[in-house]
């Protein structure tokens, strides 16, 4: 067995080093992903371009953590109206089984974000889970509860869609996200 | 893994290898056919139950016989050259992307070893130009939990000494390889253990990273020391390292010990075919 738990050891060397660096390089605009907004509407991501674009991952039904990711996302516009830069607020649900675009709508009132630069995205199955391996976001759904369990992270677009910045967990500092 | 009667169907699928004729089942040329028809079926893996939750339900599901090889990767790169190795986008595959063919070809010798040095992307690429998709890590767990005898053999000792073994060996890229095939498990699917690794659909999704959940049951559920206690078998040790290295890439990561096989949600056309 000695040589086994050399191994294991290993495989979680691995997993630290790993966090970090699976995000894409080049713009994630080039994926031909679609999507439906909270207003019903067919778009695709490079339809932001030419703007910074904050992006999440969150479902409507989580209890737990998007709350909190969706109050980040508001202190970032706080500190974006304060510098007066423009930007985009864009959120994937994860849940393309129970977040349709009514749902999201209801979602985003809940949520008071009715500003017209955030809109709520959903997608296919596959779409989601391309777009969450281009921006390296982990998630699994359980597949008899349905909940889903994911990584908390918001990560910033430049104009061309590449990814410059990234906050990962709810504690990060919004400080240098710009 | 509940009832007897739910593993009739895999060894009927196995009477069809060994040369039974079989309506439904196409046992092809040599050595049977190419997609394995996987009766449903619960599964324990060792990640992502809750408390209370014993199994997941498995769905019946189609799943390549063997690793995807060099030579039907070449007739996909023919087919779609955005994925040759001197087109393929940044975006999808890091810069080792195919590195160890010749060109446009696997060397000579190699056309039947696992293809390696694919990302996530170009392996989920080639999957839908199958018409299929990759196996989720469930499915994927579910099928390689049987020994040659046993649908779930993870309690087997001498099977996961076997499997821990493999893992033990220092990877040798190239060198360590030889062309697919040989000693099917009790499902008839071949080589999921002792040749390369494997993507799976949602290959990152088990250890999520510990700083986003509230709930502290589900870290100690799910990291480090803590993961084999909470798991739900303690002595496979063999799935932990699988979950652990499955988590450690990213989906343009190539590496020349990862290859993929592709699943199906209904009977695709290579199995009506009878061969790859």
């Amino acid at each position: 067995m000695k040589r086994a738990q050399w191994n294991w050891i290993g495989g979680l060397a691995a997993l630290v080093f790993a966090v970090g660096t699976t995000v894409a390089s080049g713009s994630i605009y080039q994926a031909p992903l679609t999507w439906r907004t909270d207003a019903g509407e067919s778009v695709r991501l490079d339809r932001w371009q030419g703007k910074p674009v904050v992006l999440t991952m969150v479902f409507t039904s989580c209890q737990a953590t998007c709350p909190r990711t969706m109050a980040k996302l508001g202190e970032i516009q706080a500190q974006f109206d304060r510098e007066k830069i423009a930007a985009e607020f864009v959120i994937v649900s994860f849940d393309p089984i129970r977040d349709t675009p009514e749902r999201l709508a209801w979602y985003r009132r809940e949520t008071n974000h009715t500003q017209s630069n955030w809109t709520f995205l959903v997608g296919s199955e596959e779409d989601t889970r391309t777009l969450a391996m281009l921006l390296g976001i982990k998630y699994s759904r359980n597949p008899t509860s349905g909940d889903i369990m994911h990584d908390n992270k918001i990560v910033l677009l430049n104009g061309a869609g590449e990814i410059t910045k990234e906050l990962l967990g709810l504690d990060a500092s919004i400080e240098d996200f710009r | 893994m509940t009832g007897a009667a739910a593993w009739a169907p895999a060894l009927l699928l196995l009477a069809g290898a060994a040369g039974a004729a079989l309506p439904g089942s196409t046992a092809a040329a040599a050595g049977g056919a190419a997609v394995v028809r996987i009766p449903a079926g619960d599964f324990a893996p060792l990640f992502g139950l809750d408390k209370g939750q014993e199994s997941f339900p498995v769905a019946s599901f189609w799943l390549d016989r063997r690793p995807v090889t060099r030579a039907l990767y070449a007739a996909f790169t023919a087919a779609h050259p955005e994925w040759r190795h001197d087109a393929v986008n940044g975006l999808y595959a890091d810069a080792q992307y195919l590195k160890n063919w010749d060109g446009d070809r696997p060397h000579a010798g190699q056309e039947d070893y696992p293809v390696t040095y694919v990302s996530w992307f170009a392996a989920t690429a080639y999957c839908r130009a199958q018409g299929g998709r990759l196996p989720s890590t469930l499915e994927w767990e579910y099928v390689a939990a049987a020994s040659r005898t046993q649908p779930d053999a993870t309690g087997d000792r001498a099977f996961v000494a076997g499997i821990l073994d493999w893992y033990a060996r220092p990877s040798r890229g190239d060198l360590g390889l030889a062309p697919v095939g040989g000693d099917p498990n009790f499902f008839g699917i071949e080589n999921l253990h002792g040749s390369v690794w494997e993507w799976t659909s949602d290959f990152n999704s088990s250890f999520i990273t510990a700083d986003n959940r509230a709930d502290g049951d589900r870290s100690r559920d799910f990291f480090c020391g803590n993961g084999v206690t909470g798991a739900a078998r303690r002595d496979d040790y063999a799935a932990f390292i699988r979950y652990a290295m499955r988590s450690s890439l990213g989906a343009t990561f190539t590496l020349g010990n990862v290859g993929f096989r592709c699943a199906y949600d209904r009977a695709p056309a290579a199995y009506e075919r009878g061969t790859s």
